[in-house]
């Protein structure tokens, strides 16, 4: 038990001394370490001291670092190992140690420890245990409250801490004056396999910073540099800043170095965000491959809003009638018409909070904002320039924005032409003038009018200005026409009275105004009839003359090649001459052939002439129809076939072929000879006739002019210039009653020979003018006019008209005596023809019967030849006879004449038959001769009804009047019908029931005035042609128009319906004179051929060549020539030298 | 134009075509499409020289480029081309330099084809006079060799758009005998030319645009 005790104590004392031993050692090694740290840390100033004084190379760095390394290793092995070995494995030699300096301060304590250590260590020794338990326990008394605690570890740290607070204070100092070298010190002692170089001189301070700024605005980058001026400066910009290092663009910016200390740049448009910063460099060679750079700044780009779609939309006005235009996106290019409107849209990339539209005459359209979208419009007025002006909710605006023209194009004016009659003219007797003018306009016209002004005859500056209003029709967009019979008669025009007239057409220009267009002024004049009279002598004379120099060149042409083909029988072969000379004569004949058309041309412009200004009666005008188609069969297919084959046989000089050709075209010559001479004498014949019809007009315009005059005195008052124009109208009446009693006179002259019952008529008229004293009266009137005495020049000029009244019949029956005259001739004539002629058929059929019986051994065939023969003479006198007739009618057919010639020839061919004694050939014969009698009587039987039915066309003009009365009255009731329609479509008017109740009533009179017309025609019907058609449809516009069916088919119905009656007048005309005629109208060509270009137009003028002949001519020496030839040879070789 | 004549024009296309497809050369009939200023639309008809390009390959064989090129009168490759071509609705200007450059392209062997797409009229003819004030336009006779080179015209230029309304005109600037410009007004021929879907003209229409159109461009390239 007490052992146990005493073992716990002693293990008790044991343990705080092993305490205190750790502790012990734990100081030490704590000190030791201090030491190890304070030396290094001495070491490494020390070093730091070295790198800061000196360039320390790497291997001095890396060998002390090497060094430093070794020494902690070395001392930590040697100083601090064992002394931690100690701590764990506590030596007893080191207890006894400890233990003795536990005790240091009490010597007995020292002991005590010592002994309890040595009594304890000894416990089994020979010593008795009691004594040593006695020994401990007396021991643990004494050491039992001793503390075993270190006492003097402080002392141990002190010294080390203070070398190290020392170090680590110098250090902090130096750090606090020299940073930079300080740190790059420690780095080189750290690192130092690392080259680390000198510091330079010189700091940079980056003055800018990090801006915020907006894209496309310039931005300043500046700083300052401090320290020694640098050499170089750059500005270092880095884009794409979310870039790694390598991927970024850098660009490296020189800046001007400035001694002031401060450097700046300007980027003047910023587009992305970017880094920067400065670097300089020294040109001194220890800093060379060093540089100093600024603090990195950022700049930071905001974008302005931006226009990232742009619409335009152009909507054209409503008159144009355009339909909108969308341009392309973003086109901004506007051409527009004037008075469009133009919507814009805008889409931008920021939200917006204002924006509007700019223009170039300062002022603003504010756009409506809807998001990122901008709205507006604006109306086209003028060429203006615009941009859009935008600002985003940041207030940020966009930049330099895009300039855009806006072209406003004006309305065209519009255009208007006279197509019909486009020309200057003489106006007829009906004074009605047919107007087509044509009308352009790019959108459109308002209105057209007739304008103009009427000049009297005689009276200087007497003018009268009119104006009205047309009708016009719209054919397409942009185009119309505007068709109209424009009525004189209200001009009360008296020959050499003239209008000068034009149309003005006005667009549908609502934006500017209606714009107008003067049409070519043409002029209108009133010929008197005795110029129409003379011009239409002069020119039938010409056309006289020249029919006759046909008929003689024809004579001429036809004798030559009668003797060239009786050469030719002589020959055997072709001469090259007589070929040339057959060749010659072909190409003459066909240009007579051209002469005779363009007499037919003559002829057919006469004729319209004449018709429009009714000088000539329809039986007259019908006889120069007939001479025109005449003209026409002279020129016969058969002639021109004739010449075609002997071409083609001269082509093939075939000798045969060539006689067989010259006989063929001999023989139409002939027959073209002797047409050309009918033609002349029936031309010669009409004209004679013509005069007739000139005196009856001359004396019926004699008439109406005093009855003109009559009726202004009737009227009442008449004022003076009005008077002085009836005394030129009376003076007129004089002129041409003195021309009309020349007239008289010389046709009855005419006449006497050929119609002497006529002739005695036309000279009891004349008698009757003198007898009367006509002329007296005429002048009489005059006088009366002058001296204002009106109830005597009503009386005188009542006389003159009654007097001309009683003229005009005697002139009229003498025509009437003529046309009975001629016809009792020409019929009388045609009677004993057909006689003669059917006399001759029976006896050829009696011929023909006994030829049939005979046998050809008959001894009666020579008889039957020679009555024939006899039977051909017979023939022969009968195409006499009818040439005769001929040449005084157009009711023989030529082709009378040819039947003739057949049955001649077949008579012939009998002859040589039964010579032949060969009678059933001559009964063929025979009988081809009969069927050429039968045809031949056939056609006198026809002509001798068409002269009975000529004679009967009394009615014509009646019929004529009334269906130009009635296609009046369509005319005004289509003109009506169109502005009605017009006038609705445009919305003017509203038509009620009873509008088109009074259309359809108007209608239904015409109608029924048309089939009145065409009861009365009875068997004549078909002269009328589609009469049945017209009225079929003037009952579907009656029915239409009844239904309340007013639109533009009825409108067109009635235009066909006046266009049939025209029609109706033209067949009637043409079926009275059993003539085609070409329509009046002329034919609005739209699309003629330009004029052939002009040579000089098309020839290289070489002005330079022509330059250098001219100075050649000049004289000048042979060098100087020489010269001048090298000048122009250089001048020549210069492209532009003939500008 | 006379059938004798009319051979001759043939056997020189037939030279025409074996130069331009032959060892001579691989030249491409191409045109130069005048961007102008002014605010006219220089650039429409934007398909109309790829059809008569096209068309004129396979009716004579003669090489041709694509489409057309798009150059200024300044330009310097704009005396490259022997043929230019100008069309538009609007307003055409050129600048002062224009005028003499353009002038001077003319007279040294240029030919332009003018194409009035309808609205370009008056500016046209005023920059031409101020570009040939002493030059006069002469409309040309239907017998003329444009319209019967190839294809047959025989009543003057095909009507392809209605425009004015009335008959087409040719219009023509000489100079020492030869056709420097060629302007066709109130059809649109170049409207004609485009591809079918755009205008909607019938196609006999179409075709006789691109007849046409053939034979300004052999015109141009062949006339002495």
């Amino acid at each position: 038990m007490l052992d146990q005790e005493i073992k716990e104590k002693y293990q008790g004392i044991f343990s705080k001394i092993i305490h205190a031993h750790r502790w012990h050692f734990i100081s030490k090694i704590i000190q030791s370490s201090m030491n190890l740290i304070s030396i290094s840390f001495l070491g490494i100033i020390f070093f730091i001291f070295v790198n800061l004084l000196f360039n320390v190379h790497a291997m001095v760095r890396i060998s002390f670092i090497a060094l430093l390394f070794v020494w902690i290793m070395v001392f930590t092995l040697i100083k601090i190992l064992p002394l931690l070995k100690e701590i764990f494995t506590p030596s007893a030699e080191q207890i006894f140690k400890i233990s003795k300096r536990l005790g240091q301060d009490d010597r007995e304590i020292q002991d005590a420890i010592v002994n309890f250590l040595q009594i304890y260590s000894k416990k089994g020794s020979v010593v008795s245990p009691v004594l040593q338990n006695l020994a401990l326990e007396q021991l643990y008394y004494r050491i039992k409250d001793f503390s075993f605690a270190e006492r003097h570890s402080e002392k141990l740290l002190k010294p080390n801490l203070r070398i190290m607070f020392s170090a680590l204070s110098l250090v902090a100092v130096l750090l606090l004056f020299i940073p930079t070298q300080v740190e790059m010190a420690i780095k080189k002692i750290f690192i130092p396999w690392k080259s680390f170089q000198l510091p330079l001189p010189l700091k940079l301070y980056n003055g800018s910073g990090n801006l915020v700024v907006l894209k496309d605005d310039p931005v300043d980058l500046h700083g300052t540099y401090k320290g020694i001026v640098p050499d170089r400066l750059f500005l270092i910009i880095e884009q794409n800043l979310k870039l790694s290092a390598n991927d970024k663009d850098i660009d490296k910016i020189i800046l001007p170095v400035d001694p002031g200390n401060h450097f700046s740049y300007r980027v003047n448009h910023v587009q992305k965000s970017f880094s920067y910063y400065f670097t300089a460099e020294i040109n001194k060679a220890r800093f060379r491959e060093k540089s100093v750079v600024s603090e990195i700044g950022i700049i930071e780009v905001q974008n302005r809003p931006v226009i990232r779609n742009l619409q335009v939309k152009i909507i054209p006005p409503k008159y144009s009638k355009l339909p909108p235009q969308l341009l392309a996106p973003n086109e901004g290019e506007i051409t527009a018409l004037k008075g469009s409107l133009i919507q814009f849209q805008i889409d931008v990339d920021k939200q917006l909070s204002e924006a509007k539209i700019a223009l170039s005459d300062s002022t603003n359209l504010r756009l409506q904002i809807i998001g990122h979208t901008a709205k507006g419009q604006l109306y086209v007025q003028k060429n203006v320039r615009y941009t859009f002006q935008i600002e985003d909710v940041d207030g940020i605006k966009n930049s330099e924005p895009i300039e855009y023209y806006l072209y406003a194009l004006n309305d065209a004016f519009p255009y208007a032409e006279i197509k019909q009659p486009g020309v200057d003219v003489d106006i007829h007797d009906d004074l009605i003038l047919p107007l087509l003018i044509e009308m352009r306009d790019d959108f459109g016209f308002s209105e057209i009018r007739l304008k103009g002004s009427l000049y009297r005859q005689g009276v200087t500056g007497d003018s009268t200005d009119f104006e009205k209003k047309l009708f016009y029709e719209v054919l397409e967009s942009g185009r119309a026409i505007s068709e109209t019979s424009w009525n004189l008669t209200s001009f009360y025009m008296i020959p050499d009275d003239y209008i000068q007239y034009y149309a003005e057409v006005f667009d549908n220009d609502i934006i500017s105004g209606p714009k107008s267009f003067k049409t070519k002024k043409y002029t209108i004049r009133l010929p008197s009839l005795l110029e129409i009279l003379d011009e239409t002598a002069e020119q039938q004379e010409l056309q006289l003359e020249e029919v006759k120099d046909i008929a003689l060149e024809s004579k001429e042409l036809k004798e030559k090649l009668e003797e060239i083909n009786r050469e030719l029988k002589k020959e055997k072969e072709l001469k090259w001459e007589q070929e040339q000379e057959i060749k010659k004569q072909v190409e003459k004949q066909k240009a007579l052939s051209e002469r005779l058309s363009e007499i037919q041309k003559d002829f057919a412009d006469f004729i319209q002439k004449m018709d429009q200004s009714k000088v000539l009666s329809p039986e007259t005008l019908e006889k120069y129809f007939d001479l025109q188609k005449m003209i026409q069969d002279i020129d016969s297919p058969e002639l021109k076939d004739a010449m075609e084959k002997l071409n083609q046989a001269l082509e093939k000089a075939n000798m045969n072929q060539i006689q067989k050709a010259m006989d063929r075209l001999q023989f139409s010559l002939q027959e073209f000879e002797k047409d050309i001479d009918r033609m002349y004498e029936l031309f010669n014949r009409v004209l004679l006739e013509q005069k007739m019809d000139e005196l009856i007009k001359l004396a019926e315009k004699i008439s109406q002019d005093q009855q003109q005059v009559n009726q202004k005195f009737e009227e009442g008052h008449v004022e003076s210039e009005e008077l002085k124009r009836m005394q030129t109208v009376e003076k007129n009446i004089e002129q041409d009653l003195e021309y009309l009693s020349d007239k008289i006179d010389d046709t009855s002259e005419n006449y006497k020979e050929i119609m002497q019952q006529t002739s005695k008529m036309l000279e009891n008229a004349q008698s009757y003018i003198k007898d009367q004293k006509l002329d007296e009266k005429i002048q009489d009137a005059r006088r009366f006019m002058s001296e204002q005495r009106i109830d005597d020049v009503l009386q005188a000029g009542r006389n003159i008209k009654s007097d001309m009244e009683m003229i005009q019949n005697m002139l009229q029956a003498a025509k009437q005596n003529m046309i009975r005259e001629q016809k009792q001739e020409i019929t009388d004539q045609l009677q004993k023809t057909t006689q003669d002629m059917l006399n001759s058929s029976f006896e050829q059929e009696k011929l023909l019967v006994q030829t049939t019986d005979l046998h050809s051994a008959s001894a009666q065939i020579n008889d039957i030849a020679i009555e024939q023969a006899s039977l051909m003479q017979g023939t022969n006198q009968l195409i006499s006879q009818i040439l005769e007739i001929s040449n005084k009618t157009f009711m023989l057919s030529t082709t009378l004449n040819r039947n003739l010639v057949e049955v001649l020839s077949s008579m012939e061919n009998s002859i040589s038959s039964l010579e032949n004694r060969n009678p059933r050939q001559a009964a063929a014969h025979q009988k081809k001769s009969m069927a050429g009698f039968n045809q031949a009587l056939i056609s006198l039987q026809n002509s001798m009804n068409r002269i009975s039915q000529a004679s009967s066309a009394s009615g014509f003009q009646d019929l004529m009047q009334q269906l130009q009365q009635m296609a009046s009255q369509q005319g005004q009731l289509n003109q009506g019908s169109m502005m009605l329609l017009q006038q609705r479509e445009q919305g003017k008017i509203q038509l009620s029931g009873e509008d088109l109740a009074r259309l359809a009533a108007q209608q239904e009179m015409i109608r029924r005035s048309l089939d009145d017309l065409s009861k009365r025609m009875g068997s004549r019907r078909d002269v009328l042609g589609r009469l049945d058609d017209i009225s079929r449809d003037m009952e579907d516009v009656v029915r239409e128009l009844e239904a309340n069916q007013f639109n533009r088919k009825v409108v067109e119905r009635q235009k066909r319906i006046l266009s049939r009656l025209l029609d109706a007048q033209k067949s009637i005309r043409e079926k009275e004179y059993s003539k085609k005629r070409e329509a009046e109208r002329e034919i609005v060509k739209i699309k003629k051929s330009p004029p052939e270009l002009k040579e000089e137009l098309l020839e290289k003028e070489d002005r330079l060549r022509k330059s250098l002949m001219e100075s050649l001519e000049e004289g000048y020496t042979l060098e100087y020539r020489e010269f001048i030839k090298l000048y122009f040879e250089l001048l020549s070789r210069q492209p532009n030298i003939l500008q | 134009m006379c059938l004798p004549k009319l051979w001759i024009f043939h056997i020189i296309l037939c030279c025409l075509a074996s130069f331009y497809s032959g060892s001579l050369g691989q030249e491409q009939i191409t045109v130069a499409r005048i961007k102008y200023m002014g605010g006219g639309d220089w650039y429409g008809n934007r398909t109309t020289f790829i059809n008569l390009f096209n068309y004129i390959q396979q009716k004579t064989n003669l090489p041709t480029r694509e489409r057309e090129e798009v150059l200024q009168i300044m330009d310097k490759e704009f005396f490259k081309y022997p043929i230019a071509y100008v069309a538009g609705h609007g307003n055409i200007k050129f600048s002062e330099d224009e005028i003499l450059q353009f002038r001077k392209y003319l007279l040294s062997g240029g030919f332009l084809w003018a194409d009035d797409d309808y609205g370009m009229d008056d500016s046209f003819r005023r920059e031409m006079r101020r570009i040939f004030p002493d030059l006069e336009w002469v409309e040309l006779p239907f017998s003329h060799p444009i319209y019967h080179i190839l294809f047959q015209f025989p009543n003057g230029l095909p009507k392809v758009h209605k425009h004015d309304g009335g008959p087409p005109k040719g219009l023509a600037l000489f100079y020492e005998g030869r056709m420097i410009v060629f302007y066709s007004l109130n059809t649109d021929i170049s409207d004609g030319c485009e591809d079918s879907d755009i205008h909607n003209d019938p196609p006999e229409i179409r075709e006789s645009a691109l007849k046409m159109g053939t034979n300004i461009l052999l015109w141009a390239l062949i006339q002495k």
